[in-house]
């Protein structure tokens, strides 16, 4: 697999306190990466190290295979766009200035690309409002058409979704899957907003105190939520038979628990157990969700 | 770096901080040429009043820094420009001559208006042209100066409102610095022009005595370098006198500009953005 953004044994030291401790992180070309972690986990740092705002105390991290300690680096970071925390706009300006900013920032030849930009985050009317008057959902699309600018094979967005109403979200979720689909933009993002997060992440990442705790596709992480029924049985050796003739999709967990995926018709099942001799003991419907895989993984406690 | 500068002079120009500033330097150069003339009409001399802004410009180049690059913490922008792919050498330089030439610019646009009022209302300035010139020499120097100290605490301070009041209590404190030195230097030798009362009650003039104040020998050449050395000295010492040791100056105004720089960069370099 390719790809973008790689780091081993990353960490961040401010004073005493570790934000991160020997991170390690692999960001797939063409996927679009969830960040997951608690308040204070290290996600913002980490973001701050990869857009060259700070820099690793120890470790490494490579961007489309430069690594962070070659002078080459910048060249990599053009690559890039980024809108951390907050969005990076000038307020005096209206949003065509600011995209303009950003164009004579990156020393592009014309300003042709602008008004797309304009329309691809929806800021086309905003005509010689400046972005002092915008909204927080405006000012949170204007800081991506600034990112998309330089037109970025990696885009960070650090908590886009911060502080926008539902509609905001919705239309922030579809510009993402967009500029994915579209143009195969790698999207990074750190969010809390696990549910909505859900929706877009091909990847995950979860981050616990300055390390990564587990990478995960959402294919792998679809199958480990995926909605079963829990069985406590006399005996799972009976019960593999009988599922097997069901042609259901199973897992055994032990001796005398398993997991069923898929649609159970329980009252056959019992049936054909009890015909099998196996007794069935107990059975639990097992639905995770992204927000109860994290819960768990974590170990609960904090919130997220 | 070019790409920095056009997109910083771009967004200067555009600064109200700068548009502001401007305006103010306009009215207080039409002010001295007019106030003078009314106070003293045909013997208005523009010697006394045509450097004057050697004195404040220090205080314009101050808010300036402070708020054009403090914008670039307070708003993130300058996240925008390292994730563009800019090295801080080059960040830091571009915001460096951007800042001296918008101020060196308010300076020229001071020093036209002040003629243009001035000179229908009090005549030319009663020097000769290659003295005017090192003036100028001079007081850009100066400007360079005050911009490169601005710039560096500008950069280094992350909060826009902190670094303003820095760098405002900065230039006022080397002006009060400036103002005490030069005092100093101005003292007289000795004492003279005194009387005093006799046994008998008589009014005599007293021979002259050696004024304690006096600075003499190391601490008056101390005094005297670091008067050269102060961006505020140097705006002083223009204003009120007529020789003034122009090659010293400018020697320090490169010192200074080269000292705050390699420090500035340096730091930056090192410095932790959010």
């Amino acid at each position: 697999m390719e790809y973008c953004l790689t780091a081993e044994g990353l960490s961040k030291h401010y004073r005493h306190f570790k934000a991160l401790n020997g991170l390690s992180i692999h960001v797939p070309k063409g996927s679009i990466y969830g960040l997951v972690g608690r308040n204070g986990a290290g996600k913002t740092t980490l973001i701050r190290l990869i857009c060259g705002l700070q820099r690793p105390t120890a470790g490494e991290y490579t961007l489309y295979g430069r690594k962070s300690t070659d002078k080459e680096i910048t060249e990599a970071r053009r690559r890039m766009g980024a809108v951390v925390e907050t969005p990076s706009v000038y307020p005096d300006m209206t949003a065509e200035e600011n995209i303009r900013q950003q164009y004579l920032l990156l020393g592009l030849p014309s300003f042709d690309g602008i008004s797309e930009l304009l329309c691809l985050t929806g800021l086309e009317n905003t005509g010689k409002k400046t972005a002092r008057h915008f909204s927080l959902g405006m000012r949170q699309r204007l800081g991506i058409a600034i990112a998309l600018a330089g037109a970025p094979d990696f885009l960070v967005l650090d908590e886009p979704a911060n502080g926008l109403d539902p509609e905001g979200i919705v239309e922030m979720r579809e510009l993402i899957l967009r500029l994915n689909r579209e143009r195969q933009i790698t999207v990074l993002i750190s969010s809390h907003i696990l549910d909505e997060l859900s929706k877009v992440a091909t990847h995950y990442g979860f981050l616990d105190h300055g390390r990564m705790v587990r990478e995960v596709s959402a294919r792998d992480l679809e199958i480990a939520c995926r909605k079963c029924v829990r069985l406590q049985i006399s005996h799972t050796g009976s019960l593999a038979r009988v599922l097997d003739q069901m042609g259901l999709e199973y897992k055994i967990l032990g001796e005398t628990e398993a997991d069923v995926y898929g649609e159970v018709h329980l009252s056959r099942l019992v049936m054909a157990l009890s015909q099998e001799g196996c007794e069935v003991l107990g059975m639990q419907e097992h639905n995770e969700s992204l927000e109860s895989y994290f819960m768990s993984l974590m170990g609960g406690g904090d919130h997220v | 770096m070019y790409k920095l500068m056009w997109a910083n002079g771009r967004r200067m120009l555009r600064d109200k901080a700068f548009r502001i500033g401007c305006v103010c330097l306009i009215g207080v150069s039409v002010y001295f040429p007019v106030s003078y003339h009314m106070d003293l009409g045909d013997q208005a001399i523009p010697n006394n009043y045509f450097f004057y802004f050697s004195l404040f410009i220090g205080v314009f180049v101050s808010v300036l820094c402070s708020l054009y690059l403090g914008t670039e913490y307070s708003e993130g922008t300058m996240r925008n420009k390292l994730i563009a792919g800019h090295t801080r050498r080059n960040i830091y330089l571009a915001n460096l001559i951007v800042c001296t030439l918008a101020s060196l610019f308010a300076m020229a646009v001071y020093i036209v208006v002040e003629s243009l009022v001035g000179i229908p209302l009090n005549g030319r300035v009663q020097m000769d042209l290659p003295e005017i010139l090192i003036r100028f020499l001079v007081s850009g120097c100066m400007v360079l100066s005050f911009s490169s100290i601005f710039t560096l605490l500008s950069m280094l301070h992350q909060n826009k409102a902190a670094a303003s009041v820095i760098n405002v209590l900065l230039f006022f404190a080397l002006m009060l610095t400036a103002v005490y030195l030069l005092s100093r230097l101005s003292e007289s030798e000795f004492i003279e022009n005194y009387v005093y009362i006799d046994n008998l009650g008589n009014l005599v003039p007293g021979d002259p005595m050696p004024n304690p104040l006096y600075l003499t020998k190391t601490p008056r050449a101390v005094c005297e370098f670091l008067c050269d050395l102060l961006p505020t000295g140097q705006g002083l010492q223009m204003c009120t006198q007529i020789f003034f040791r122009w090659g010293r100056m400018m020697g320090c105004n490169v010192g200074i500009t080269a000292g705050t720089t390699l420090l500035g960069i340096f730091a930056f370099q090192r410095k932790d953005i959010k």
